[in-house]
């Protein structure tokens, strides 16, 4: 790391520590398995990053092919903020910083270096030898028109807006000041809506000179919703990638895209289904990928109804399903059961956490304590896909306690304002986590649109504020713990399981970074001949 | 088309019409099959609910017995959540044979109305009515489906109400040119100078008159939409989860398509030999019925 | 003839103007709105009450309709929410893709149906109509996901013959092509079997018989050439309706059609895409209707004739 340490070192300290992973305290490293082709055999084990480069003797396929479950839909970084987004972002431009996904640790990018002069101000070098795909050096001048165009994108206008002011001290000199202290903000423009774009190109070309990034990969063409295809950049600062061509296609059925890897028409599948896992480990010519992941599936309730406002009520439930069931159903197994809304790794996760167990007497008895002895009508809404099973599976469960559930199945555009608008009951959905501890105010902070429960409760938002200005580990950790019991015991939202993620490859690929919230760098993707 | 001109004695004339349709439809073998294995289904649907049990044989889970290959126990196998396979195809037969009739059903309604009244007045009301069918005929019926769906929310009522819009336009115009040719008829006049309301010469005297090519298409369009209901199945728009819909079944079976095949295999043959059942009957009516192919 | 090229393409203004009004309306009812789908995952409520605001949500429906088609008057469609990129353009991009498919899946359906057609309607009644009908059926029969898929399995996978999807090769079209074009192969052959029976019979033919033409002469140069119109029809409504999009075939075989471009669009709530790309679709497919029309008044002067008289009624089917 080529952090300075600035004259501020609390500073540092408390940035290191909301990040969740200032020196000692780094979350550990989330090991990486390539199951070969005995599906006994676990592999290889690596860490997350950095990753491999070949050998230089080995000759690598000059295009490689990548298989991917979502559309891209716009090249413009500062109009989408999304996992679908951030892979491609990645390919093709550059940000200030980066960080390692599974630890949290900020690493360097465009900027060589970085300094907090005050609290609210913080100064980056910029590399000398960085340069756009048009052939521009990236200069300070950049990182401003950068930020003053992104106070206008749709994704980056409210990211963009705790930096009160952007100013090029001189050609490789950028100034930040912020509104208030932001421990998060690295950590925050290390996400790829904070790209640097290149003035010149949006100059010369208002319409498509977003295109133009830093970035190892070059847009050679973007069709959205079907495919990006990307050419090498020779003059990339770290020096040119191994693989000259990379395309990223959009294949949305999971058994074609499989069938695109068997048959060699795609290097890499993003997602397979774990039903046909088993096919991938037989398939001697691909290697299984398999890493943790940090998306938590779960039943949220949405306190403010007056059925699930009862508290009684969301314990029974609790009390009454069976995880393990719901993950065997819905990913055939393959996963991890959870018991704590937390991300596995964010700070403050706790292992074995204790939770309401399964357990149908208990769960009878906490209906007659909310009086419901009589059974409920209860909805659960879904979007249509794999979560309708799990949704399927509860409806089951539930029965056994006189819980009727009916279950309203609705488009991911309609999920979203349902839950918005408070208009739901039960919800079966997923959520991505990060390392950040403070990520827990997205879950149980006021309105954040991801409190899809509309969960309110004062000691948890005093206890999230108190974690946030902590210094003391012990004592942060007891904060995030007593955030956990209390949401326990409320229950807004039980979780089920976190997923683990799967890549299908061809069994010569090397140089990805598997990080487990699924933003899979594949920079330095290569395949060998 | 039903010969008309004459007025004797309507009652023997269409029993005899009618036995002379059966007769001819006998002859055609694949009709027969159709007609054989339609029936068929249709008491499979109605006495499903007497020997199986909805709660616990059709959607009554049992995770430990998911993903079980056809046996003796579960001739058809086990589906994801441990339910018998050959249960819910059975009871299945309800759901798919329901949407197609209550989706055409509804099609009929709308669109014999408005097809005989286009027909029978003509003018401005003709215009009218022809432009707005045009209308929409023009928006591919699946997406048309689609949109209905997604804005009126998912239910398996709502389904057979956005399948059924999609085939107004189809009925609108079959009942418009049955009705045309009929429509100068003497008969008519002659009930018209009778003093019949005209809303009663319509219902009475010209569309008893033109059932036949209504007929056929009903029965083509039942098999349609059992299809339509499937491919909306399979863009998630489908009937809701957990009733057994053939279409809903395949489309959910289809991630295990390669190591479970017998999963979309059996809601897949079911789908099949239901369509491919009505359009043999349904062309069987078409050849009986049409004067035209008398051998 | 002009006058009737005209009136037709006149009467599409109406249609237009009926159809962006229903499909607007009904995109805008569904539950959900755009903001849902470009909001970053994390924005709070409040700034997706911004974003609503900010793209005029908040105005009443009829005026974010009239705004949109007074921006149709100047020709312009609308640009997508979601891409940023002008309908127009988007729709134009897709729409070699369809139209390849569409035709072809008419190809595969033609060379299906004709042959059956015909070998029906000279065994009618026998066990050959029956089997070759239902042979015509079979496409039809099977909802197309699975077709596709199956096909996938056995050619791609299983024989290693022909790509699972995308496209860019002649044999990227091929599984496709066949998963539509065997859903088409009824209709067709059904016609192909009725027009057959209505000709087989004609006094020409047995004069041609009695002269002691050969019957496959008989059949396939005398009988079919005057069975054709009906047919030509028929390919000419389902080429239209292909160009709709083949929805679950586009998705099946990653496939970019119009038809994909659509149903993403309606699942995003992306209503300026939507409604240009039916309306598009509307013109394209009115303008190939015509084609087709103007076609037999080229084949057959006695339709021509109609046309000069009547103005024209669209040719009955």
């Amino acid at each position: 790391m080529k952090r300075k340490f600035a004259a501020l070192m609390s500073v540092i300290l408390l940035a290191g520590s909301l990040a969740g992973c200032g020196g000692g305290q780094k979350a550990p490293a989330q090991p990486v398995q390539e199951s070969g082709m005995d599906p006994g055999n676990t592999g290889e084990t690596t860490t997350a990053a950095p990753a491999e480069l070949p050998s230089a003797d080995v000759k690598v396929k000059e295009t490689v092919i990548v298989g991917i479950k979502a559309q891209i839909t716009s090249m413009d970084v500062q109009s989408v903020s999304n996992v679908a987004h951030n892979i491609p972002y990645k390919l093709t431009h550059a940000t200030l910083v980066t960080m390692n996904l599974d630890t949290g640790e900020i690493l360097p990018d465009l900027a060589e270096s970085w300094e907090w002069v005050d609290d609210v101000t913080i100064e980056f070098k910029l590399r000398q030898d960085a340069k756009f795909h048009n052939g521009e050096p990236v200069t300070a001048q950049d990182v401003v028109f950068t930020f003053e165009r992104g106070r206008d994108g749709i994704a980056s206008g409210n990211k963009m807006k705790p930096a009160k002011e952007v100013t090029a001290v001189d050609d490789h000199t950028v100034r930040m000041v912020l509104e208030t202290p932001n421990v998060d903000w690295l950590d925050t423009i290390s996400l790829p809506v904070f790209s640097i774009l290149s003035q010149k190109a949006l100059v010369d070309d208002p319409e498509k000179g977003y295109e133009i990034g830093a970035g190892p990969y070059m847009v050679k063409e973007f069709v959205s919703k079907d495919y990006l295809s990307l050419t090498r950049f020779e003059e990339y600062m770290d020096g040119p990638v191994p693989t000259k061509n990379l395309t990223l296609r959009y294949i949305p059925e999971a058994s074609a895209r499989l069938i695109a890897l068997q048959t060699g028409e795609i290097d890499l599948c993003q997602d397979p289904d774990t039903i046909e896992l088993d096919t991938i480990k037989a398939d001697p010519n691909l290697t299984l990928v398999e890493f943790p992941g940090t998306t938590c599936q779960f039943f949220a309730f949405n306190c403010k109804d007056q059925v699930t406002g009862n508290k009684k009520l969301r314990q029974a439930i609790a009390c009454a399903v069976n995880k393990q069931d719901i993950m065997d159903a819905t990913i055939n197994g393959y996963g991890t059961v959870a018991s704590s809304f937390w991300g596995p790794t964010q700070y403050g996760y706790i292992e074995d956490f204790e939770t309401w167990p399964y357990d149908l007497d208990q769960a009878r008895e906490l209906m007659k304590e909310a009086g419901l002895e009589n059974g409920v009508d209860l909805e659960i809404t879904v979007a249509s896909g794999a979560r309708v099973i799990s949704a399927e599976v509860l409806q089951a469960q539930l029965k056994e306690i006189g819980v009727n559930v009916v279950i309203n199945e609705v488009d991911s555009a309609a999920l979203t304002s349902i839950t918005n608008e408070a208009r739901h009951q039960g919800l079966v959905y997923g959520l991505g986590f990060n390392t950040a501890g403070d990520e827990a105010r997205r879950v149980y902070g006021d309105g954040s649109s991801t409190n899809r429960s509309h969960y309110h409760n004062d000691r948890v938002i005093e206890l999230m504020d108190l974690a946030v200005q902590e210094f003391d580990e012990a004592a942060r950790k007891e904060y995030y713990k007593e955030i956990q019991e209390i949401a326990k015991d409320d229950i807004p939202v039980i979780p089920l399981y976190y997923e683990r993620n799967y890549w299908g490859v061809n069994k010569n690929t090397g140089g990805v970074t598997w990080y487990g919230n699924s933003n899979v760098d594949l920079s330095t993707v290569y395949v060998t001949e | 088309m039903a010969d008309d001109r004459m007025l004797v004695s309507k009652k023997y004339k269409r029993r005899s019409q009618g036995a002379e349709i059966w007769r001819r439809m006998r002859k055609n073998k694949g009709a027969m099959l159709g007609l054989a294995l339609v029936i068929l289904i249709v008491l499979t649907a109605v006495f499903s609910g007497v020997f199986l049990d909805y709660e616990t044989d059709v959607i009554g889970q049992n995770i430990s017995q998911r993903l079980q290959h056809p046996s003796l126990a579960h001739p058809m196998g086990t589906d994801d959540v441990g339910r018998d396979v050959l249960s819910r195809l059975l009871y299945g037969s309800r759901y798919s044979l329901s949407v197609g009739v209550v989706a055409v059903m509804i099609a009929l309604a709308c669109g014999v109305t408005l097809g005989s009244i286009a027909g029978f007045f003509g003018g401005k009301t003709e215009e009218v009515i022809m432009r707005a069918s045009d209308m929409l005929a023009a928006v591919p019926s699946i997406l048309m489906a689609i949109a209905i769906v997604s804005a009126l929310g998912q239910s398996t009522l709502n389904l057979m109400v956005a399948v059924g819009i999609t085939s107004v336009p189809e009925f609108v115009r079959i009942t418009r040119a049955a009705v045309l040719t009929v429509r100068n008829q003497e008969y008519i006049e002659a009930s018209r100078s009778i003093g019949l309301s005209e809303f009663k010469i319509i219902w009475s005297h010209v569309l008893p008159n033109c059932l036949s090519p209504i007929i056929v298409q009903t029965t083509l369009r039942v098999a349609s939409a059992i299809i339509s209901a499937s491919s909306l199945s399979f863009l998630g728009l489908g009937v809701p989860s957990p009733d057994p819909e053939w279409g809903s079944m395949l489309s959910a079976g289809r991630k295990f398509i390669r190591g479970y095949g017998y999963l979309t295999l059996f809601p897949g043959l079911a789908i099949m030999v239901t369509v491919l059942s009505l359009n043999l009957l349904g062309d069987g009516l078409r050849d009986a019925l049409d004067p035209k192919l008398k051998k | 003839m002009y006058r009737y090229v005209i009136k037709r393409l006149l009467m599409l203004i109406p249609v237009i103007i009926g159809i962006s009004f229903l499909v607007y309306f009904v995109i805008d009812l569904a539950p959900g709105d755009i903001i849902s789908q470009i909001a970053p995952e994390d924005a709070t409520i409040e700034e997706i009450q911004e974003l609503r605001e900010e793209y005029g949500f908040n105005k009443p429906i009829l005026v974010r309709y009239g705004e949109y088609m007074a921006g149709m008057l100047h020709g312009d469609l609308g640009t997508s929410y979601i891409t940023g990129e002008p309908v127009f353009q988007s729709y134009m991009k897709r729409l070699p893709n369809t139209l390849m498919l569409a035709f072809a899946s008419i190809f595969v359906s033609v060379m299906i149906s004709i042959p059956l057609g015909i070998l029906s309607a000279v065994h009618q009644g026998t066990w050959r109509d029956n089997i070759t009908m239902v042979v015509a059926l079979l496409g039809l029969s099977m909802p197309n996901f699975w077709l596709g898929l199956l096909l996938i399995i056995l050619f791609s996978l299983n024989l290693g013959l022909l790509p699972s999807g995308g496209y860019g090769t002649f044999a990227h079209i091929i599984l496709p092509a066949i998963t539509v074009g065997t859903g088409l192969t009824a209709m067709l052959t059904r016609t192909t079997r009725s027009s057959m029976l209505d000709v087989i019979r004609q006094d020409y033919l047995r004069t041609a018989r009695s002269k002691g033409v050969p019957e496959k002469k008989v059949i396939n140069k005398h009988a079919l050439k005057n069975a054709l119109i009906p047919i030509i029809t028929v390919v000419g409504t389902q080429l239209a309706s292909c160009l709709g999009g083949a929805i679950i075939t586009e998705t099946v075989f990653s496939w970019p059609g119009v038809g994909r471009l659509i149903l993403d669009s309606v699942n995003s709530r992306d209503i300026p895409m939507v409604t240009g790309c039916i309306i598009m679709k509307t013109i394209t497919i009115s303008v190939i209707l015509l084609c087709v029309d103007l076609l037999y008044a080229v084949v057959d002067p006695r339709i021509k004739a109609q046309y000069a008289t009547r103005g024209g009624k669209a040719h009955g089917r």
